[in-house]
């Protein structure tokens, strides 16, 4: 939900129970005010009426018949006074209506008279009606009014919030200018630019430190590497090795072999992790797959594999081609290196994925932690455990979906592109 | 054939000098771009082998020097960046090989005769050894005027080893300069025997004398007996 429907949306349901309660509140507090002004004026009547009768000694003239409101009946005296609030037939409205009437006694040369007067109730209802109307109309378009400023000011006033978002999300670590955001009126907004500023920056120079710490790590280590290797290289050509120094020097150079090929693969898993292969557009990976194989001939030869291909031509995806080559190289010298003699590697490829199977021995560790670093079969104690480490960084890369499953003998390794 | 190593390591540095003086070529060595760039200017040499990363500065700008100047001579950057964008940058600038450290300084071997040959003969000289004859243009092998059919692998495998004649080769050498990074290390060494055994067996089928010798089983040698 977007900051300001959120801000409307509370806006405009507060509002609404304000203005139902307060209506409510309204009539119930307004016919209390004019029932009490009703009470209030028949109460003033009866004095009038009992001052009149104890000075003229006479009940007042205008009766019932003149005016619908003061009428006298005779019989018992009746104490104080009654109010009630009842319906009486209106001719003029043509209907039955509400009234209040107040009865009180009257005595009169040793009579008694029972006096009734009425005051209408039914226009206090109508006056209610107009005023709440009124005032509710009043309100709902001050709120209207209120709600549609309300929205246009946060739209503008959050303009630069969600400039400064855009602007962010465009942001990548690789990046080598900094972040420029375009500044604001608004003090806060400005605060957040010059944070968000500061820490792009930061993690950008972050990011470049550590890369060319990588690049002068592997710098430091390739060069004595170097030495060591052409030393001991040197040091084979020598006529007075016997054959047990040779052998020795033989392990030394094939143990230093792996230590420069890991070191080579954590720095190529750094960089892919960085994202420092820059995609330049697509490659038809068909083929590049059929060259490949054709490359891996004499591989698949040696070991008489029998070799199934299903490829699609001109499947094209997004991928640095130097990726793809290590890629590639890291699944199909797989399904070789891990093949039965005289076995099966079948290579499918279509518009979405690519399978490759190859027949070969249960893997001996679990299939989930297949895509784990340094993770390798007993069996393969010169492997380096990096390959589908490789495979699987490279897929999240790109985000291939990658999957291992072994079933009937066979191992496959699918990859869908999206 | 004259050579400069441009290389700040020492050890390295005295290393590949050696080496390359056994080769029978003339080498000199300077340890920074500065002595580098005052050599190049003076004398002429027929490779100049640059190291990026120098105390003084690029070994890129050194390649630059020499297209800017004009000077002629073949150039190989060796590198302990393997970085893709360094390799494209250092032959875009006119280097004629790249070779990321560390590596075999057979293979370095190689690299400038292969790029001696290309840039001194157009690669149409012959290799010759007793009665076998290389023709690198053609890729052919004959032997006493015979030629003898060899696979591409076979090929690389015959030339490399003739190229650093009289010189152990350790298997894992010979794998990486036929193979690269094509095929997983472990995997290669029988793969080599059947290569080296079918290439032994030409040779001798045509009269040829068996000059690969098997080294205590942890490499080869091409010499005479």
């Amino acid at each position: 939900m977007k900051l300001i429907t959120k801000a409307s949306r509370t806006f405009l349901i507060t509002c609404s129970i304000a203005l139902v309660i307060g209506t409510f509140l309204g009539i119930f507090i307004f016919k209390r005010i004019m029932s009490h002004e009703a009470t209030e004026h028949l109460l003033n009547q009866r004095l009038k009426v009992e001052n009149y009768v104890s000075q003229n000694e006479q009940l007042p003239a205008n009766q019932f018949t003149l005016s619908d409101s003061l009428w006298f009946t005779s019989g018992n005296l009746i104490k104080g006074y009654n109010l009630k609030d009842t319906l009486f037939y209106n001719y003029v409205e043509a209907e039955p209506l509400m009234y209040r009437q107040i009865s009180f006694g009257v005595k009169l040369n040793g009579e008694a008279h029972t006096a009734f007067i009425l005051h209408p109730m039914y226009e206090t209802e109508d006056l209610t009606e107009a005023i709440v109307s009124t005032l509710f109309g009043i309100v709902l378009l001050i709120l209207v009014a209120l709600f549609v400023t309300n929205y246009l000011i946060s739209k503008r006033l959050w303009q630069p919030f969600y400039r400064t978002l855009e602007n962010l999300s465009g942001f990548k670590v690789t990046q080598k200018d900094p972040l420029v955001f375009d500044g604001t009126e608004i003090s806060e907004f400005n605060q957040l630019q010059e944070q968000l500023s500061n820490l792009t920056n930061k993690v950008r120079s972050d990011y470049q430190s550590l890369k060319s710490f990588t690049e002068n790590a592997s710098h430091e280590l390739q060069t004595p590497l170097s030495v060591i290797g052409s030393n001991l290289e040197m040091l084979i050509q020598d006529e007075n090795m016997t054959e047990d120094q040779l052998k020795k020097i033989s392990q030394l150079i094939d143990s230093l072999g792996k230590v420069s090929k890991l070191n080579q693969t954590l720095l190529l898993l750094t960089k892919i992790e960085n994202r420092q292969f820059v995609t330049a557009g697509e490659t038809d990976l068909s083929e590049v797959i059929e060259n490949k194989l054709a490359l891996l001939n004499v591989w698949i030869n040696h070991k008489l594999i029998d070799v199934e291909t299903e490829i699609i031509p001109n499947v094209n995806i997004n991928i640095n081609p130097y990726l793809l080559e290590i890629l590639l190289n890291n699944i199909l010298g797989n399904a070789i290196k891990y093949n039965a003699q005289n076995g099966k590697l079948r290579v499918q490829l279509s518009d979405d994925k690519l399978v490759i199977q190859n027949s070969g021995a249960k893997p001996d560790y679990s299939t989930e932690e297949m895509f784990g670093r340094f993770r390798k079969g007993h069996s393969n104690a010169d492997s380096l455990g990096l390959g589908l480490a490789i495979v699987k960084q490279i897929c999240d890369t790109y985000q291939f979906e990658v999957s291992y499953s072994y079933t009937n003998d066979f191992h496959a390794l699918n990859i869908r592109f999206q | 054939m004259k050579i400069l190593l441009v290389e700040d390591e020492p050890t390295l540095g005295d290393t590949i000098r050696r080496y390359l003086n056994g080769e029978g070529f003339v080498c000199e060595w300077v340890q920074d771009a500065i002595g580098a760039t005052d050599k190049i200017l003076v004398y002429e040499y027929d490779c100049v082998l640059i190291d990026i990363m120098l105390p003084d500065g690029s070994g890129l700008d050194i390649v630059r020097t020499i297209k800017k100047s004009g000077i002629v001579t073949g150039i190989i950057i060796i590198s302990a960046k393997n970085d893709l964008d360094d390799k494209l940058l250092g032959l875009d600038l006119g280097a004629d090989d790249y070779l990321a450290k560390p590596f075999h300084l057979s293979e370095l071997n190689s690299r400038i005769k292969a790029l001696l040959r290309r840039r001194k003969f157009n690669g149409e000289n012959e290799i010759m050894f007793n009665e076998l004859t290389i023709i690198p243009a053609a890729q052919e092998v004959k032997i006493l005027d015979n030629t003898i059919f060899l696979t591409r692998k076979e090929y690389d495998l015959l030339l490399y080893l003739l190229t650093n004649k009289n010189r152990v080769l350790t298997k894992s050498n010979i794998a990486e300069h036929l193979y690269g990074d094509e095929i997983d290390q472990a995997d290669t060494f029988n793969f080599l025997y059947s290569h080296v055994k079918n290439l032994r067996k030409k040779m001798v089928d045509a009269g040829s004398v068996d000059y690969i010798q098997s080294v205590y089983g942890i490499g080869y040698k091409f010499a005479e007996k």
